[in-house]
């Protein structure tokens, strides 16, 4: 604890790991919000990324991204697969793959850790 | 909103009052989505508040609320004359049993909303994001 905590943290950092919580809780209340909100962390994701190349926060702008597009594609794919039967577990075990990243990547970001 | 403060931004445009009016304008776009209503509000305090903010970083913000609020403007207008094309276009068929093109509107509009929303909200979230930082929209 102590050895992790005694790096000084640039200010540029600070504002990356609000945006990323914030991002991250943009996530959790996507579906009461019909989406929008994971639209808005998504682009917030976009624009935050290019500022902190190397650092721990790109991984979590990296994971922010890859949840949105994955859980995307893989939703209308299991959407189609409703029609049999399979898209209906499979559909459920997606939303739990999307909270599992979502969780992590605020708890890991809270911890100021890298998502990985 | 901005009739609450009127005398100090008469002696000088203080930055840190325009910064706030800047945020709370982008906060009233965002907050439309639930109201449809308050990016009036918001396209009202940017046309007021442009003169005074001229030659800062500051009117690019408002200068990027009107330009979001008047493509708005011009999207919902023909957003609607489509919707009524396309929904006239579909009664036309179920009582005429007649195909009419217009009527293929409909499911491109969903992708046109879609695409809209996209833009506007990377329009707003973009220009709150760089007005907390203090930077212009550019």
């Amino acid at each position: 604890m102590a050895d992790i905590s005694s790096q000084p943290v640039p200010m540029a950092d600070e504002s990356a790991r609000g945006t990323a919580i914030i991002a991250y809780i943009l996530y959790l209340i996507g579906w009461p919000t019909c989406h929008l909100s994971t639209v808005v962390a998504l682009i917030l994701a976009y624009i935050k990324r290019g500022e902190v190349r190397g650092t721990i926060w790109e991984t979590h702008f990296d994971n922010i991204i890859n949840t949105f597009w994955v859980t995307l594609v893989a939703g209308i794919v299991f959407g189609i697969l409703c029609v049999f039967v399979i898209g209906i577990p499979l559909l459920f075990a997606l939303a739990i793959w999307f909270l599992y990243r979502t969780i992590k990547g605020l708890v890991r970001a809270i911890d100021n850790k890298a998502y990985f | 909103m901005d009739g609450t403060q009127p005398d100090a931004t008469l002696q000088a445009p203080a930055s840190g009052d325009t910064r706030m009016l800047v945020i709370i304008c982008y906060g009233l776009f965002l907050l439309a989505f639930t109201n449809g209503l308050s990016a009036i509000a918001g396209v009202v305090l940017a046309h007021i508040k442009r003169a005074d903010a001229r030659g800062t970083i500051w009117e690019t913000h408002f200068a990027n609320a009107i330009h979001v609020f008047w493509i708005g403007v011009a999207f919902w207008v023909a957003f609607f004359a489509a919707a009524l094309a396309g929904v006239a276009g579909t009664w036309h068929m179920a009582i005429a049993n007649d195909f009419y093109p217009p009527m293929l509107a409909l499911p491109l509009l969903g992708l046109a909303l879609l695409v809209y929303v996209v833009w506007y909200l990377y329009r707003i979230v973009r220009g709150l994001l760089r007005a907390l930082e203090n930077k212009p929209y550019v």
